[in-house]
């Protein structure tokens, strides 16, 4: 199994490209991670921001390119939880390439599930993306971008976590044509604050 | 625990993997020409559905007035006769994006080139120039795809003859002209190596009224000829030792309303023709031994086509054959049944927003 946890992009895209399933089944399992286990969660930050490496496979034969392309960049992204499991999010994602580049701006909810350490979220992010592609003089476009996906956090310490992977579906309207694109990230999560569920000890110190 | 978490997160990869696909990047480049906007426009073409999807970053800028465009046998740059420019575009092409980067200095043709023929080894690229009544003959760098002119072009193909097609025999040896205004055929003998132009001996063969296209068989046996004027299509059986022609004794054949373009499958079974005035496209079954076209009857031929088609290509696999209509400013795209030589599932494949005038496709 954990041979299928690496985070070499290819080898990911590799495991990817060999298996197929139904997209229905994403939400439902994401919030299946998300909600499952609420009887032995014990608590969640307050407030998080994210900053790290991201990996997009983006789905450019629709811009009339041969194949895929394979974008590098960053991925930073705020939340603030409102509730024991539940919070809002923002997003902001670059990733580039030899040909293109496309840059999101999203924000929408996100599910938590703390375990132990371990803290499994799912989110759906709504807002843009804007691309622009070199070919010829160049053309730019922005339009609708939806997010779906999740990942898990590893505590380090009581202020840091590592952001083991996140996986996220991202559909995009751009150049009048859609795009279905995986992107992968990791990177560091600091955290503040905890919001505990009842009968629970805190265990993060708040900075 | 641990192991909960880990099957949860293949879960989700799971699913991702299903949004995106396993994907085939099976496809063609289909390059069409648009003299008006002086550019060249890019389409990715699917190999198993002939499905356009525009490139982004389309149409690229060219030449004055880009009329004809032919690619070299790897693909790798394509040359647009530009014929307000009087010269010759040439292109590098990205197979990964399908773009066109042009590779500047132009090179200088004769008076208003308006069509292009290379021939199949891709070592000498053929211009004819209606205004100057001459053909300018280049070699061709396989590396850089500098075009350089071979020793006495442009050759003269005969005062008032205003060329307007031209093509090159399948081994690459004959390379036979169509003058519209004088409705004859020229013919001449490829310098091997050298790509200089010798007449072939006799008179040059008369064809109909208006030829408008030309083209050999794969065979080399047979020379069709689109009359635009006269509605027909001639057919000359062809020397292969000397080039010489010789029309057939019932040609020319009825065509439909203005034939302008012809287009013969790689086996040579079947002959495409797109008629101006008809609005159409016809397919005829050609004889291997005596050269005659007959139209199709099953399915029924013509097959209609958008308004004023002036191109007609037969993409690399084989499998679709596209239409440049003039007026309607798109491209047609049919599916090309290799047994029956049907044309089916036409539709309009991509709008390009000014008159196309020539189709290529990459392999």
């Amino acid at each position: 199994m954990t041979k299928y946890l690496s985070l070499n992009a290819n080898g990911v895209y590799a495991f990817l490209r060999r298996s197929t399933s139904n997209p229905i089944l994403l939400l439902i399992l994401l919030c299946i991670v998300a909600f499952s286990a609420f009887s032995v969660a014990q608590e969640i930050p307050r407030a998080q921001l994210f900053g790290g490496y991201s990996y997009t496979r983006f789905d450019s034969p629709t811009l009339g390119f041969a194949n895929r392309s394979n974008l590098n960049g960053f991925n930073i992204s705020p939340a603030f939880n409102l509730t024991y499991g539940f919070g809002v999010k923002a997003e902001l994602t670059g990733q580039y390439g030899s040909k293109l580049n496309v840059r999101d701006l999203t924000v929408g909810p996100q599910f938590l599930y703390p375990h132990g350490r371990t803290l499994f979220f799912a989110h759906a992010l709504f807002g843009d993306s804007r691309s622009f592609v070199r070919v010829g003089t160049g053309e730019g476009d922005t339009a609708r971008a939806i997010v779906l996906g999740g990942g898990v956090d590893l505590g380090i310490s009581p202020r840091f976590a590592f952001r083991a992977v996140q996986v996220d579906y991202v559909h995009t309207s751009l150049f009048s044509t859609t795009q279905n694109n995986v992107r992968i990230s990791t990177g560091l999560v600091y955290r503040w604050h905890t919001i505990r569920r009842k009968g629970h000890k805190p265990t993060l110190s708040s900075p | 625990m641990i192991a909960l978490k880990r099957v949860a997160l293949i879960c989700v990869l799971l699913v991702l993997a299903g949004l995106v696909g396993c994907s085939s990047s099976s496809t063609h480049i289909a390059y069409v020409t648009l003299p008006a906007s002086n550019s060249v426009a890019s389409f990715r073409v699917s190999n198993h559905s002939g499905k356009f999807t525009s490139v982004v970053g389309s149409p690229f800028a060219a030449g004055n007035s880009p009329n004809s465009i032919v690619l070299d046998p790897a693909n790798k740059f394509a040359y647009a006769a530009n014929q307000t420019g009087d010269d010759i575009s040439v292109f590098k092409v990205d197979h990964s994006t399908g773009e066109l980067s042009e590779i500047m200095p132009r090179t200088p043709a004769g008076i208003s080139p308006v069509a292009l023929a290379m021939d199949s080894a891709g070592t000498f690229l053929f211009a004819a120039n209606v205004s100057s009544s001459n053909i300018s003959v280049y070699s061709i760098n396989a590396g850089t795809g500098v075009l350089a002119e071979v020793s006495g072009s442009p050759f003269l193909v005969s005062t008032g003859a205003n060329p307007v097609a031209l093509t090159v025999s399948p081994s690459g040896k004959y390379l036979y002209v169509v003058s519209s205004t004088l409705g004859l055929v020229f013919g001449y003998s490829i310098g091997s190596g050298t790509g200089i132009l010798q007449q072939i001996p006799g008179p040059p063969s008369t064809v109909g009224s208006g030829p408008f296209s030309v083209a050999v068989d794969p065979g080399e046996h047979f020379v069709y000829v689109a009359n635009s004027l006269s509605d027909t299509i001639s057919v000359l059986s062809l020397d292969a030792s000397t080039g010489t022609l010789t029309s057939l004794p019932n040609s020319p054949f009825t065509a439909d309303k203005n034939p302008v373009s012809l287009a013969i499958d790689s086996p040579g079974k079947f002959l495409y023709v797109a008629n101006l005035g008809g609005n159409n496209v016809s397919a005829f079954s050609l004889d291997s031994t005596t050269g005659v076209p007959t139209e199709l009857t099953t399915p029924k031929s013509p097959f209609g086509a958008g308004t004023r088609p002036v191109s007609v290509t037969i993409d690399s696999t084989g499998k679709f054959l596209y239409v440049a209509n003039e007026n309607s400013r798109d491209i047609s795209a049919f599916t090309v049944d290799s047994s029956t030589g049907g044309l089916t599932n036409g539709s309009i494949a991509a709008s390009v927003g000014s008159a196309p005038t020539s189709v290529a496709t990459t392999k």
